[in-house]
């Protein structure tokens, strides 16, 4: 064969190679299902919930996620510290309360980037003492939830008064990145769970959303663990589970 | 060829060439991202495999040796062979082996004292601390005979003058047999035995040619050769930051992107992976653990197929070696079998010995379990020679404390250790206390054993008194001092 008539062909098979390939990468990983097939799923995998006893009202459109392991380094003095007041009281609102805590914690340590690592989840008035403020703050990687990290700090007119303290910091974010299981697994899990552990039992969902979770049993010993993606599903009668995201 | 048409060629080869490098880009592009290295990682397993299978991977016949090999000459003199037993099983072995193959082979059952008077007669006594299967024997060429009607594994394997055509075994469960050939020349062992005498370092005697008592075990007076201390310590590489990963990686593959790790305080790390169903958590002092869960395999192999694979697991998983490279010679310590749902279950304990000497205590024992084909339980808790130039000198004729002493000045604290462990009742009449206490004896022995001082750990030469339900108490070599009890 003439090597100009060779040369034509590598040419159209090197192109379809390449244009296969663009077609590949364009795709998202693992999104050979068609759309239209997820909604048929999401749909039956609702029904299914519903005729369990589960109703979910929330947010279920998620897009398909890859995401890393976390290693978490714990802060070696987490505990509970109970401070004396200071003598001066001032008036405490919600915002004074919080701009107390937040100055509190700035001058307590590092706790990564405010608004960012470390989140307010809430300021609500205290049960046993209505001149208290208690002041929640939550971890995060990117936009996640770490459940096990949280700073509670309890807010006085006369200054702080106690602080709840289990942190730690982000050492690494593992290399590789590993896709979750989608909603609809996460949510057969999720009624597995609720029937094994409470059957009969009729759960409204209201809230779905990724989170992290070390699940560490070994309270304060551990210096470093893993935490690992998790499918956090939020029910109206204040109870959370969160479902493990990896296969 | 019109200029057009070479001007046209020149275009397609440009062409050619960008595309095929763009082929190449893209195809980086698309493979680059976790699949591929999890393909790179399950590639790098198998190669390590791969190399694994190339290796050498120790075969059990490097760690089967009886504990001693007990030799009566038959003219009222003894001797038993301990650091060199090795060598004086290499020898004897194939003679059994050739014997299996005898034809015309019987099985009788013999009482203890039948026994023991066929071994007064010339007889060589091979003594293992565990049972070891009768399928050891047959990957090693011996013919089946039908001896698993009578015992499934055996702790002595003897030959005696008294009826030399036959070979003697005590099972693990306590059961003695004969096992004897219509024909057979027995004038090769016999030989072989005699000639045992030369390689003799101590002589021996029966307990109660000197003692006063009815036992007949054999102890020398006292011993000439010369163990010095040993110190041990952690085998963990100095100064190496990265010993728990590189470890991790031998067990999880090169990416432990997805293995769980948890540090504690104390520097405990364990590697977790599926939510804990496989771990391994190593500890400061370079001690392992690993554990898998067992999946229902139903599939049961050989004794000698279940030591392979442990074999390789070990030399594969943190080698056979120190983590520093060090050479430490194992010897098989024990062996039990089990049956986990329709899957066979062997437990492998290895003890390193140094010098032929076997330490005693809790550290320096790798324990694996192989429940079907799978690894389901591997620990190793090793120490190593802390001394570069780490030997073990012998034959230099120090003087050591007789046994004779030992038991003379000792038998009051050997008999509290014994009532403490349940294996004496305390007598009626404390005159007999002695007589009771040499009752018990079992075997005489010299070795290490380990004390508790730490980092480094001292090993005291000692000597080695082992009693019924494998009470072994333990005596200074040299001063005679009590050093402990291991039950």
């Amino acid at each position: 064969m003439e090597w100009s008539k060779i040369k034509n062909i590598l040419i159209v098979a090197l192109l379809l190679i390449n244009v296969l390939f663009l077609y590949m990468l364009a795709q998202p990983a693992g999104a050979e299902t068609d759309h239209r097939d997820e909604g048929a799923l999401l749909s039956d995998t609702l029904s299914v919930l519903e005729q369990n006893g589960i109703t979910v009202r929330a947010d279920t459109g998620f897009e398909e996620l890859q995401l890393p392991m976390l290693t978490l380094k714990f802060d070696e003095d987490n505990g509970t510290y109970d401070y004396a007041p200071t003598g001066k009281t001032h008036y405490l609102t919600e915002e004074t309360a919080l701009e107390d805590a937040d100055r509190f914690l700035a001058e307590k340590g590092n706790f990564g980037t405010p608004g960012k690592d470390i989140r307010v989840e809430s300021v609500a008035v205290s049960e046993t003492n209505p001149d208290r403020f208690i002041v929640s703050y939550g971890g995060y990687y990117e936009n996640y939830r770490i459940k096990e990290l949280g700073i509670t700090i309890t807010v006085s007119p006369s200054g702080i008064l106690r602080m709840e303290k289990q942190w730690a910091s982000v050492a690494e974010a593992g290399r590789n990145r590993r896709t979750i299981i989608p909603v609809t697994t996460a949510l057969l899990h999720y009624m597995d769970r609720v029937l094994t552990e409470e059957p009969g039992a009729r759960k409204t969902v209201t809230g779905i959303s990724i989170a992290y979770t070390v699940n560490t049993p070994y309270g304060g010993t551990v210096a470093s663990d893993t935490a690992f993606p998790a499918w956090r599903f939020d029910a109206a009668d204040g109870t959370s589970v969160y479902i493990p995201a990896y296969q | 060829m019109s200029r057009a048409t070479i001007y046209k060629e020149r275009i397609k080869t440009v062409l050619l060439v960008v595309l095929f490098i763009t082929a190449v880009l893209l195809s980086y592009l698309y493979w680059r991202d976790s699949s591929f290295l999890e393909i790179k990682e399950t590639m790098d397993n198998r190669l390590s495999l791969t190399t694994l299978a190339s290796a050498t991977i120790p075969e059990p016949s490097e760690f089967i040796c009886p504990v001693s090999v007990d030799v009566n000459f038959g003219d009222g003199t003894f001797t038993s062979f301990h650091e060199n037993a090795k060598g004086v099983w290499d020898l004897l072995l194939p003679f059994y082996i050739d014997f299996t193959k005898s034809s015309g082979l019987s099985v009788e059952t013999l009482t203890d004292r039948q026994w023991d008077n066929i071994m007064s007669f010339q007889s060589a006594r091979c003594c293992f601390d565990y049972g070891l299967p009768v399928s050891y024997f047959r990957s090693l060429g011996a013919a089946n005979y039908g001896e698993s009607d009578y015992f499934s594994d055996l702790t002595v394997l003897a030959f005696s003058k008294a009826f030399d055509d036959s070979f003697f075994i005590r099972s693990a469960d306590g059961g003695c047999f004969r096992v004897r050939a219509s024909e057979y020349d027995s004038s090769n062992i016999l030989s072989a035995i005699e000639n045992l005498r030369s390689l003799s370092t101590d002589q021996y005697y029966p307990m109660n040619q000197f003692l006063g008592t009815d036992n007949t075990v054999i102890t020398p007076f006292s011993t000439s050769i010369d163990l010095p201390s040993l110190q041990f310590r952690p085998s963990v590489p100095d100064q190496d930051s990265d010993f728990n990963t590189n470890l991790a990686r031998n067990f999880f593959g090169q990416s432990l992107d997805f293995i769980r790790t948890v540090t504690d305080n104390n520097g405990t790390t364990i590697f977790m992976y599926n939510y804990g169903e496989t771990s391994l958590t190593v500890y400061p002092n370079g001690f392992f653990e690993y554990q898998d869960s067992p999946v229902s395999a139903d599939k049961s192999i050989s004794f000698t197929e279940a030591f392979r694979t442990a074999s390789a697991f070990i030399a594969d998983h943190g080698t056979w070696s120190a983590h520093d490279g060090k050479t430490i010679h194992f010897l098989l310590e024990g062996v039990d079998r089990d049956i986990y749902e329709r899957s066979s279950v062997y437990t492998f304990r290895f003890r390193s010995h140094y010098g032929g000497r076997k330490i005693y205590g809790s550290d320096n024992v790798l324990t694996i379990v192989v429940t079907g084909s799978q690894i389901t339980y591997y620990s190793r808790n090793l120490m190593i020679p802390a001394e570069e130039d780490f030997s073990v000198t012998p034959n230099t004729g120090t003087p050591n404390y007789p046994f004779v002493d030992v038991v003379s000045q000792g038998y009051k604290t050997i008999a509290g250790e014994l009532m403490a462990c349940g294996a004496l009742e305390p007598p009626e009449d404390p005159g007999v206390l002695f007589d009771a206490v040499l009752e018990q004896i079992t075997g005489i022995d010299t070795g290490y054993f380990e004390m508790t001082e730490t980092p480094r750990k001292v090993c005291r030469p000692a000597w080695v008194l082992t009693f019924s339900d494998d009470i072994r108490i333990f005596y200074d070599l040299y001063t005679g001092e009590y050093l402990g009890t291991i039950s």
